[in-house]
């Protein structure tokens, strides 16, 4: 049954992944401004342009192209980059993926860290005023953009307390804690408001289990607030948030991205913003059919683990 | 000293919505061992004084007044204090034994905890303190003292591998394994099917006598209180109205609505009349099923029978009723009938082009965004080519035969109690004049004095409209009151219905 | 009036929400100055009575570009949703009363598009699309169809089983009838509360597209692309890039208070 359920989820993945490229594939393929043009600039002779276009493979038909992509693709082959000269697509992203990897890593622990605790110390606040002093500023939080808060912190720790410097990175590869004592601070961009969001929705979903009937078995019992908490509604509680987190993944990825950006991280997200703006569609294809692996692999993680911890889940 | 000494308790809910006094200076006491009844409608504050004696009331209520329990006032307790009796001394189960069990954790573990909580110290009077070996030991022999199958398989199942039946025996396994001197039953046979009711109430008799339980009993079905209990209490709006033997009660009813509760569950019969008209409805070898898609792909739809090979017929006027327990297939019936059902075979003949149906009163038999006169005037816009007024005047026509003011035209169904509700729903289904009603289970959500009300008026309209009825409900005392004849459907497979 | 004061997130919301947009509809048509005229001799200027929020390395009036930078959001983010929100309602409400191969369609291609962070999504989009108003908007707008869609589809699966719908079916209600007339009215609640928080999203990628360079072009002032430029000066002029940003989460604020008053009243 479980083989079965895996075979299914592994063919839909394939199955969206090859969706995946030929909508981007072909959507560049049908921009008015082709490639060639992006690359010489418009004032460059007819001649040249196609000449560049001869030699880019660019005049053969859409169908030919995106067959000869796919077949370099299966085979880790994803091209050449159009503004870096000479330098392949996979070896662009292999460079940078690393540095992407720890950010969104030490995103997410930092939002598992915080969020589980403050989430439970939000949902025991009893007083009005307790709770909503707790929605306000989860709420603020959650309205930050994260460049912004990047920005932020940059004035904050960069500029004010001199605790790192902007444009300062290390490759991890030279020195592996530098890099993180780096990103850190990226990191808590990303994160924060995350975190804010995360707490929101653990605190709803332990006050809606709170009204639930076995709530009232378990004081019938005898047990403790303490114990019905943490024996009872807790785990209960987890279950909604374990497809929350998985969404929170992919939102701390997409956060990523632009994040990188604000801190001059050398990451995947750096690589795609300069490859849209000098619409370098393959190292674009690349990424986001890599990004979209991630996503897609993800999803099917918490599939598998919601399974796990509920029993009334059959496969 | 009684058992249980209760002394002018007094709820109070206190929420958004306004202040309920829910329990009014209620006052009774019993003995160990005793098993009392406490009988009332949804709203009499039969619940909220059980829970009150449990301290598990929500924050919204508060209450005041004294508990004595064996000479100690709960009421003066502190959270803590009165947790070493909760479970221990006094336990309870609840209407769902479905949701009142923890859904994650297997329920062996969820009985251990009973003992985790109150076992585990040294020093309680009776037993010493308890070993893992020893609980779990002690949970198996409660299994098997409840007549749970394979105690061993289901101490390691999760709630929702077990039935009903199974899943009110672990609450009852849970309640009873710490020995308390009392048991609080909050309707456990409600939601429950009527065999499965019975062997719930035999198993609680059974416990009181082998472990010498005192029994609270809460329930609104006084055929149900008459089979356990000796003593019962009759709440209504939050008092005890009446209170007594069970064979008092029945035999010599002082109060008005207790007199109203036992005419309900009477054996009183309707007077059949010979009926020789046509057919209105010829349901001829009518097997009705769902279709689960395959799992796979190109795999064939399995078929889940509901209904096989039914035969039956409802005459011009007549009212037939139609008996059969939860999952007897009723309501995928009159789905078919009405052509809402949309897996079916064999012949239905009908005389009416526009049969229509009145709903079980629910939260959504009337669409909850739409004012009552939008709702009767829909099957008149559909349907015919009345103008504006002549439809308005229409449904204040229709609203008047069921016993409805024109201030209810504005109204949003919310606004309405349940038997209004049911009036509108019986209005909607008579305004296009259809002259065949099928209505599924029209009172079985109503308190006892409102059923009667609708019943009434459902009988003289279909007399005035020379109505066919097809009637259906799991209560064979309300059938027997109304319908001229009855067919039963068993479980599943209906082959030969009796009639 | 009197339900407000007891809603105070309602009233709060409306208040914070209603400066917010009469100053964006006013920066539509007039600012106090030229958003677009440069001047050397204010250059980096910090907040004073003349310039309440300073002025930018160009020598523009602050507090004037956000105005019109609030506008620009304000258009995009409410077209944007109120796209996706009549698509995907549409969308979702047949696909759940059909079911079957259509509704089976339509959801595995929600499923793909819903599993992709939006944001990633809207730079796809804009890539090949283009920059530009019109486009921005197209682009976010396709982005919350799925959304939509989903909630849609999941009030459809849960309503239509309800008794009332059967009841309209036999008051031979037609199909179109019984989607529109009977069963949308009940879903609407749910969906004005997800177009509230459709709304804050499409606040927050309007401007980090635009903070990227990706959004609006010059010379019309965008908030993100005013955090995106004041990032350089942080040291000098601290003010250029705060102001823009408090006032993308002031405005997500407001929203955000209206939708929990509605939420309360709701319950």
């Amino acid at each position: 049954m479980l083989m079965k359920y895996v075979i299914k989820k592994i063919i839909t993945l394939f199955l969206a992944l090859f969706l995946i490229s030929v909508i981007v594939f072909f959507a560049f393929s049908v921009l008015p401004a082709d490639a060639a043009v992006a690359k010489l600039g418009t004032d460059a002779t007819p001649e040249r342009l196609e000449a560049l276009r001869e030699a880019m493979g660019l005049n053969k038909s859409v169908f030919e192209r995106y067959g000869i992509w796919l077949v370099g693709a299966l085979q880790g082959d994803f091209g050449k980059s159009l503004q870096y000269t000479n330098k392949t697509v996979t070896s662009l992203i292999s460079t940078r993926l690393g540095n992407s990897a720890i950010l969104s890593l030490i995103s997410f622990v930092m939002v598992i860290v915080f969020s589980i605790p403050l989430g439970i110390f939000s949902a025991k606040r009893r007083s009005a005023l307790g709770r909503g002093a707790m929605t306000t500023v989860t709420q603020v939080t959650m309205g930050i953009p994260s460049f912004f808060l990047g920005v932020l912190i940059t004035y904050l720790f960069a500029i004010l307390l001199h605790l790192f410097s902007l444009g300062n990175f290390v490759s991890p590869k030279k020195n592996f804690w530098a890099a993180v004592g780096y990103l850190i601070f990226p990191a808590i961009a990303i994160a924060l408001p995350k975190i804010a969001m995360t707490v929101k929705f653990l605190t709803s979903s332990i006050r809606n289990e709170l009204h639930k009937e076995y709530v009232r078995t378990a004081y019938s019992k005898g047990q403790t607030r303490n114990g019905v908490l943490y024996k009872h509604v807790l785990i209960n509680a987890m279950i909604p948030v374990v497809t929350f987190l998985g969404v929170i993944v992919a939102e701390i990825v997409a956060g990523s991205l632009i994040v990188e950006q604000v801190f001059s991280v050398p990451g995947i997200g750096t690589l795609l913003i300069t490859a849209i703006t000098n619409r370098d569609y393959p190292v674009v294809e690349a990424c986001v059919l890599l990004i979209a692996f991630f996503v897609i692999i993800i999803n099917f993680a918490v599939d598998m683990i919601y399974k796990a911890i509920d029993p009334r889940v059959t496969v | 000293m009684s058992l249980l000494d209760v002394r002018k308790l007094n709820v109070i809910f206190d929420s958004s919505r306004g202040v309920t006094h829910a329990v009014k200076d209620v006052s009774f006491t019993m003995e160990e061992g005793e098993i009392l009844g406490i009988v009332g409608e949804s709203g009499s504050g039969k619940s909220a004084t059980s829970l009150a004696i449990m301290g598990l009331l929500p924050s919204t209520a508060s209450y005041y007044g004294e508990l004595l329990f064996d000479g100690h006032d709960f009421v003066k307790m502190s959270f803590d204090e009165l947790r070493t009796f909760k479970g221990d001394e006094v336990s309870m189960i609840f209407q769902e034994p479905m949701v009142s069990l923890n859904p994650l954790m297997r329920v062996g573990k969820q009985v251990e905890e009973m003992l985790l909580l109150h076992r585990t110290e040294e020093g309680h009077e009776d037993e010493a303190k308890m070993t893992k070996a020893d609980r779990k030991a002690k949970v198996l022999e409660m299994f098997e003292l409840v007549e749970l199958p394979n105690p061993e398989v289901t101490y390691r199942k999760y709630p929702h591998e077990l039935s009903g039946g199974q899943q009110q025996r672990v609450m009852i396994a849970m309640a009873l394994i710490c020995k308390p001197q009392l048991l609080i039953a909050d309707e456990p046979t409600t939601a429950l099917d009527a065999d499965v009711q019975d062997q719930i109430i035999d198993l609680l008799k059974e416990m009181n006598r082998r472990l010498g339980t005192a029994i609270i009993f809460v329930s609104h079905d006084l055929s149900v209180i008459r089979k356990l209990c000796r003593n019962v209490l009759v709440m209504y709006h939050g008092e005890i109205v009446e209170r007594g033997t069970v064979e008092e009660i029945f035999e010599n009813p002082q109060d008005d609505y207790t007199k109203k509760l036992i005419a309900a569950i009477s054996d009183e019969r309707k007077v059949v009349e010979p009926n020789e008209a046509e057919d209105m409805l010829v349901v001829n070898d009518l097997s009705a099923w769902y279709e689960i898609p395959g799992k796979k792909i190109g795999e064939k739809p399995t078929k889940k029978m509901i209904v096989e090979n039914l035969s039956f017929n409802v005459k011009e006027g007549e009212i037939l009723g139609m008996v059969g327990a939860s999952g007897s297939g009723k309501s995928t019936v009159s789905r078919a009938i009405l052509g809402l059902h949309k897996w079916k075979s064999g012949d239905i003949i009908m005389k009416e082009k526009n049969p229509q149906m009145v709903f079980q009163d629910s939260s959504a038999c009337l669409n909850p965004v739409k004012k009552i006169e939008w709702i009767l005037e829909e099957p008149l816009r559909n349907m015919t080519d009345m103008t504006k007024e002549e439809r308005k005047a229409k449904v204040r026509e229709m609203l008047a035969k069921v016993e409805l003011g024109e201030e209810y035209l504005k109204r949003y169904p919310r606004q309405l109690s349940g038997g209004q509700k049911q009036r509108v729903n019986i209005a909607l289904a008579l305004i296009s004049g259809s002259k065949f009603i099928i209505a599924d289970e029209p009172v079985s959500a109503l308190d006892v004095t409102i059923q009667e009300q609708i019943l009434h008026l459902l009988l003289s309209l279909q007399k005035e409209f020379h109505l066919s009825v097809l009637f259906i409900s799991h209560d064979i005392n309300v059938i027997n009151r109304i319908c001229d004849r009855v067919i039963y459907l068993k479980n599943r497979y209906n082959k030969n219905p009796r009639t | 009036m009197k339900y407000l004061k007891k809603n105070k997130s309602l009233l709060i919301g409306l208040i914070i929400t209603g400066i917010v947009l009469a100053l964006a509809l006013i920066g539509l048509f007039w600012t106090p100055y030229s958003t677009t005229e440069m001047s050397t001799t204010y250059k980096l200027s910090p907040p004073s009575a003349a310039h309440w929020f300073g002025t930018d390395n160009y020598g523009r009036d602050i507090f004037s570009r956000i105005m019109q930078g609030m506008g620009t959001t304000f258009i995009v983010s409410i077209t944007t949703v109120v796209f996706g929100m009549i698509v995907g309602t549409v969308i979702g409400m047949v696909a759940g009363y059909v079911g079957g191969w259509f509704d089976e369609v339509i959801m595995r291609i929600n499923d793909v598009l819903n599993a992709f962070p939006s944001v990633l999504l809207a730079l796809v989009f804009v890539s090949f699309m283009g920059t530009g108003l019109l486009n921005i908007i197209l682009a976010l707008g396709i982005l919350f169809i799925p959304s939509f869609a989903r909630i849609a589809r999941s009030e459809m699966l849960r309503l239509k089983s309800l008794q009332f719908v059967q009841s309209a079916q036999l008051s031979k209600a037609k199909h179109a009838r019984i989607i529109f007339a009977h069963i949308l009215p009940n879903a609407l609640a749910t969906i004005f509360a997800s177009a509230a928080v459709g709304f804050n999203n499409a606040v927050l990628a309007e401007a980090s597209l635009s903070y990227l360079g990706l959004g609006v072009q010059p010379p019309t002032a965008s908030l993100g692309r005013m955090i995106s430029e004041a990032g350089s000066y942080l040291v000098q002029a601290p003010w250029f890039a705060i102001a823009p940003g408090v006032a993308i989460i002031i405005l997500v604020m407001g929203i955000t208070l209206i939708s929990e008053g509605l939420t309360k009243i709701e319950q």
